[in-house]
């Protein structure tokens, strides 16, 4: 977990930067990113010479970079990016690069808490991953859906193990892909796999494998289940239990399985996001019991409110509760947490935040280019240029709203009982 | 009248599947055929045909092969699907007939169903029979490689996520010399337009990618591409008939607009990916429409040209034709907006003969053109008609805002000897569009202004 109690919670509104807009001098500056604790906003400006930098509150790293893009902030507050010098790519983190310069670095993962952070790499031809910047010790011919654990600081990816020449279809599904943890390749060969899904703990991997042109499974730790399927999506882990559940296709309708057997049904048009709480008790999807419908399913019970789309399921901590945005086809999106569409629909929102005690959801919302924050579904009355996603103290009491009023980067801390 | 077998062409993945078929797996592809939900649809479609042959003349296959009832598309149907109904005893070189009849020999186009008197699909019939060759292993090997890819990728070129991202900041930094400012936004989250294009591109078509980008620049839209896998638009799953790959790319792409919370996808010109994201693999994914609004570059051009977000600085005089991209014109009914593009653009524009949504197929859509170099003669002797077409207008530029009809068209006008190129739209409004002196010129930021 972030750190939340460090974050400083009094009630009121700061200016963190009076005015965000390109600064005499530059040609330009992108799209501001705001660390988690609202006290940092950041950008990458490009100079007059030509080179990159980074803009972080009033001030600008002293590297000067031929390009810069994946500028991002970890849960730690640490910020990343990639930068190019000299034609190859560093990793920086808080303008310091991580490890050696690589051919290509893409895909900046950090994990729970924002310990370690890794990406993904090319280097001669070769594909890997570098976790705190240090790389794999064997590369292989290509590699994606790069994974970080949630701790410990473990990676994995898709690589392919053996050549595969042009339209060499037999070799193809005969299977040329693995699985690689910390770059230690599996055993098992697939025709083709994807996402790679760590435990908790780091200590186990699942993945979703194609095992030969037309069954697909999941497989745990470098043993497949022995059932098949039509299709699958990706698995995730009970923690309760180290169980492996995962939505799979029976006779063209969805169902979910645990370590292989049949938990729901197979009686869904669509099922996937799986989401389970801590306890195990409680298992969530986005899924479709009738085609065109989409909503949130608990324990296999579909709720009421059903959308021609439902993304962005989000749990509360103890995985009791659970919110999602329903939309018709990426418009008039609503919130909907417990089965309980909020008032009013926008034309956007973004994920839903449970605070730490699971009592309060708050959502970022658009509606004609304003953004606004709204508590339980209550709107705070106020609009803003931008909005990033809210955060509440550890207490639940109070909410962190990073947000442009203007040009100007503000960071407001309300009591949440203003929203009731 | 040829038949199926005397014009055989080897192909090696059908070979290497042949080799595999046995009659057991034959006969459980004939039951899961007949005894799914589509086989009641195909039923219907079997007892309704009137035999009528209304059809044949629609088919470009049968006009440009000299009317040989072999290529009609009801007999394509007889030759394959209606066997499979009947419960005919079906031996492997039987279904090495299907696939190529269905594969090679169709383009999905459904310019035979506008003529049907009863509207019988036969694109979507030809699509099942594709769908059990695919259950089968016996997949053209070009075609089967484009949907290797896509299942690996979630792309159809085996492009990789560096070299996608590389190509991006390489066309960016190319335009930059053009204009200054110029940004290809990556990952820009809350963008108003998600920008897609098709595998091909960074592969080897990045000036269409640059194109967009100077598009995009002097509009000054509010876009983004994404760095990560979901960018590509493309779909030859679903001509190969493997619709859990097809879905799996389709939910990538849907997934990455999302993720970016962009309110539009506009994707770049290209006619197959938009009937997989409008029509097919959303609905395999349980959407009845599109999860996220698809706007084909035709209309997205037709509206930046109408409401004057850039403007065309001059017409060329050249002697212009339209081909209609079956998938957004007989599929969607962009055929006033296409043709509203080309007269912005050009001054001498001559209509082939048919038009609209009784133009002729280009002959490579459908996944034809993805069976690769075996089949290309068969292709373009199968699409003589729309030499004939192009031909008669006396254009020297045929716009065709579609990439498979683009290479498709390439072939025939090569093969025919055809004084003609082959033109994108973007490929004229790149250059013909006003580029006001504020974007060419380097102007470094005055510490005012907007965030």
């Amino acid at each position: 977990m972030t750190k939340l109690k460090q974050w400083d919670w009094t009630p009121g509104e700061r200016t963190i930067v009076p005015s965000l807009a390109c600064p005499a001098g530059f040609m330009w500056q992108e799209e501001a990113v705001a660390s988690p604790d609202g006290e940092t906003v950041a950008a990458v400006a490009r100079r007059e010479d030509e080179t990159f930098t980074v803009r972080v509150n009033n001030e600008h790293w002293e590297g000067e970079y031929e390009k810069f893009w994946h500028l991002g902030f970890g849960p730690d507050n640490r910020l990343a990016g990639l930068a190019q010098v000299d034609g190859e790519w560093l990793l920086t983190v808080n303008d310091e690069a991580l490890g050696e310069s690589h051919a290509f670095l893409w895909t900046i993962l950090f994990d729970e808490d924002g310990t370690n952070v890794a990406c993904a790499s090319q280097q001669d031809g070769s594909y890997g991953m570098l976790t705190n910047g240090e790389p794999w010790p064997e590369l292989f011919d290509n590699a994606n859906n790069f994974a970080l654990s949630p701790t410990n600081g473990k990676t994995a990816a898709v690589v392919q193990i053996k050549p595969l020449g042009q339209a060499d279809t037999e070799t193809f599904f005969k299977g040329v892909f693995s699985v690689a943890v910390n770059g230690q390749v599996w055993d098992s060969i697939f025709v083709n796999a994807w996402t790679p899904v760590f435990s908790h703990d780091a200590s186990h991997v699942a993945v979703q494998a194609r095992i030969n042109t037309y069954e697909y499974t999941i497989t745990v730790d470098d043993k497949p289940w022995t059932q098949r399927f039509q299709y699958v999506w990706d698995p995730a882990f009970d923690p309760a239990t180290g169980d492996v559940l995962a939505p799979v296709r029976l006779q063209g309708k969805w169902g979910l399985a645990r370590n292989g057997s049949m938990d729901w049904n197979p009686t869904l048009v669509q099922c996937w996001d799986v989401k389970i709480g801590p306890d195990g008790k409680n298992i969530w999807a986005i899924g479709a019991p009738e085609y065109g419908k989409f909503t949130a399913i608990q324990n296999g019970r579909p709720w009421n409110t059903k959308f021609p789309v439902a993304v962005d399921l989000r749990l509360s901590p103890d995985g009791t509760r659970a919110a999602c945005l329903g939309n018709n086809n990426n418009t008039d999106f609503v919130v909907v947490v417990d089965d309980k569409p909020w008032p009013g629909t926008w034309g956007m929102a973004w994920a839903p935040v449970f605070s730490p005690d699971g009592r309060h959801v708050a959502v970022t919302v658009r509606k004609n280019g304003q953004y606004t924050v709204l508590v339980d579904g209550k709107g705070m009355n106020r609009t803003f240029r931008r909005c990033w996603p809210p955060a509440f103290s550890s207490d639940g009491a109070h909410i962190l709203i990073r947000a442009l009023d203007g040009n100007a980067f503000k960071r407001i801390v309300l009591p949440v009982k203003q929203f009731s | 009248m040829s038949t199926i077998r005397e014009r055989r062409i080897t192909d090696q993945g059908l070979e290497i599947g042949l080799a595999a078929l046995t009659q057991d797996r034959i006969r459980e592809a004939v039951q899961a055929i007949r005894n799914s939900e589509t086989g009641a649809k195909m039923k219907v479609y079997h007892e309704t045909c009137m035999r009528c042959g209304m059809c044949a003349p629609a088919c470009h296959f049968y006009v440009s092969n000299d009317n040989d009832p072999s290529y009609a598309p009801v007999a394509k149907v007889h030759q394959t699907m209606t066997r499979i109904l009947n419960g005919e005893d079906i031996g492997p070189q039987d279904v090495y007939d299907f696939a190529q009849i269905a594969y090679t020999e169709c383009n999905l186009c459904r310019r035979c169903a506008f003529y049907c008197p009863v509207g019988i699909d036969i694109g979507y019939i030809m699509s099942t029979v594709r769908r059990f060759c695919y259950k089968l292993g016996m997949v053209p090997q070009y075609l089967n490689d484009t949907g290797n890819s896509h299942a690996s990728t979630m792309n159809q070129m085996w492009v990789k996520e560096d070299e996608w991202t590389d190509s991006l900041l390489w066309q960016e930094e190319e335009a930059r010399d053009e204009f200054p400012h110029i940004r290809i936004p990556l990952d820009k989250e809350g963008a108003d337009i998600f920008y897609s294009v098709i595998g091909p591109e960074p592969k080897f078509q990045t000036q269409l990618i640059y194109q967009a980008a100077c598009i995009m620049h002097v509009a000054g839209l509010d876009w983004t591409m994404p760095s990560f896998p979901g960018w590509d638009n493309s779909d030859m799953s679903m001509y190969i008939g493997d619709f859990e790959t097809m879905g799996r790319v389709k939910k990538a792409h849907f997934d990455a607009a999302q993720k970016l919370k962009c309110k539009r996808i506009v994707m770049g010109e290209c006619g197959h990916a938009f009937r997989s994201v409008h029509d097919v693999g959303n609905r395999w994914l349980g959407a009845k429409d599109s999860p996220v609004p698809i706007v084909h570059s035709i209309k997205f051009f037709a509206d930046l040209i109408r409401e004057g977000k850039i403007k065309i600085a001059y017409k060329i005089d050249d002697p212009v034709t339209i081909h209609d991209p079956c998938n957004v014109i007989r599929g969607r009914g962009l055929m006033d907006e296409l043709r509203y593009v080309t007269h912005a653009l050009c001054s001498n524009v001559i209509e082939m003969t048919p038009n609209r949504e009784y133009n002729y197929c280009c002959c490579a859509g459908g996944g034809v053109i993805n069976c690769g170099p075996p089949y290309k003669n068969s292709r373009v002797q199968g699409n003589r008609v729309k030499a004939e077409q192009i031909k008669r207008t006396g254009a020297t530029i045929v716009i065709s805002p579609c990439h498979n009809c683009h290479s498709g068209l390439e072939d025939i006008v090569h093969g025919a000897k055809i004084d003609a190129k082959i033109s994108f739209l973007g490929d004229l409004i790149y250059p013909q569009m006003e580029k006001p002196a504020h974007f060419t010129e380097p102007a470094p930021c005055n510490g005012g202004g907007h965030v």
